[in-house]
């Protein structure tokens, strides 16, 4: 399956953020960590990866730093900020909300009959 | 190819995609290095997945995305390095937009420039075909 790019594009700024909030890490890493947690559903252009997380670092979100890593080569680390922390909580509000409504719609839809059967009259719940 | 014969030619073909990122105004060197630490991740994951270091760097690449975009994406981004990227460096496309552009102004002058030749005897009351010479020759 794949999902539009209006959605990957929305779903970008909590899925990064909450993978900083399981800990500091770096484009390469996060990327790995979104394809796990999406089990491949979720495949972001590589390189688009990293607008993201500059836009994030601009709004004061997360902080950079750059490290030597074990390879000797020099890595940039992104972390959270309690800023970043904040709006995380309010991203997954709003995205609860919007999931909350759909699970409630997809619990009314299953419960009519399906669509279009010959033969079968609509019957609706209590009749 | 030897390993070390793989390793010297997976750097020469890092070097040229650095060097083509380079001439984006919108993605800095400081980013290219960014960029670079994440090509040369996946380079070694694939390669220790069994491809070949040509290979691995073609895939890495590939998932990179489009360059173009991802430039545009930066220019977005750092909205401050925008201005060189319209005015400095043109996308592939752009300029083959430029191109045809010019391509049809010329046409058109040109066959402005054909008609009136072709009139410009008559308007000093010289007709084409009075010329014997010039249409027995054809």
């Amino acid at each position: 399956m794949e999902i539009n790019k209006d959605l990957i594009a929305a779903s970008s700024t909590p899925i990064v953020l909450a993978i900083l909030a399981e800990e500091d890490s770096y484009g390469y890493q996060i990327l790995r960590r979104v394809r796990e947690l999406s089990g491949g559903c979720l495949e972001w252009t590589d390189g688009m990866l990293y607008p993201v997380l500059h836009r994030l670092e601009r709004l004061g979100y997360v902080e950079a730093r750059w490290e030597v890593a074990e390879s000797g080569r020099r890595r940039k680390y992104y972390g959270i900020t309690p800023q970043g922390r904040a709006q995380l909580a309010a991203e997954r509000r709003q995205w609860e909300a919007v999931s909350a409504t759909l699970r409630g719609i997809w619990r009314e839809l299953s419960l009519l009959p399906p669509a279009g059967v010959p033969g079968v009259a609509p019957r609706l719940q209590g009749a | 190819m030897t390993d070390a014969d793989q390793a010297a030619s997976l750097e020469e073909q890092i070097e040229q995609w650095r060097s083509y990122l380079r001439r984006r105004q919108a993605i800095h060197s400081v980013d290219v290095a960014e960029l670079e630490d994440h090509l040369r991740e996946q380079v070694a994951v694939l390669v220790g997945a069994g491809l070949d270091t040509d290979e691995a760097f073609l895939v890495a690449v590939k998932r990179m995305g489009n360059l173009d975009v991802l430039s545009r994406e930066f220019a977005r981004e750092h909205s401050e390095r925008l201005w060189k990227q319209l005015v400095l460096v043109p996308s592939d496309s752009e300029g083959l937009r430029a191109t045809s552009r010019t391509n049809a102004i010329v046409a058109v002058g040109l066959a402005v420039a054909a008609a009136v030749a072709i009139k410009l005897p008559a308007l000093f009351g010289i007709p084409l075909d009075s010329h014997a010479g010039f249409s027995s020759a054809i």
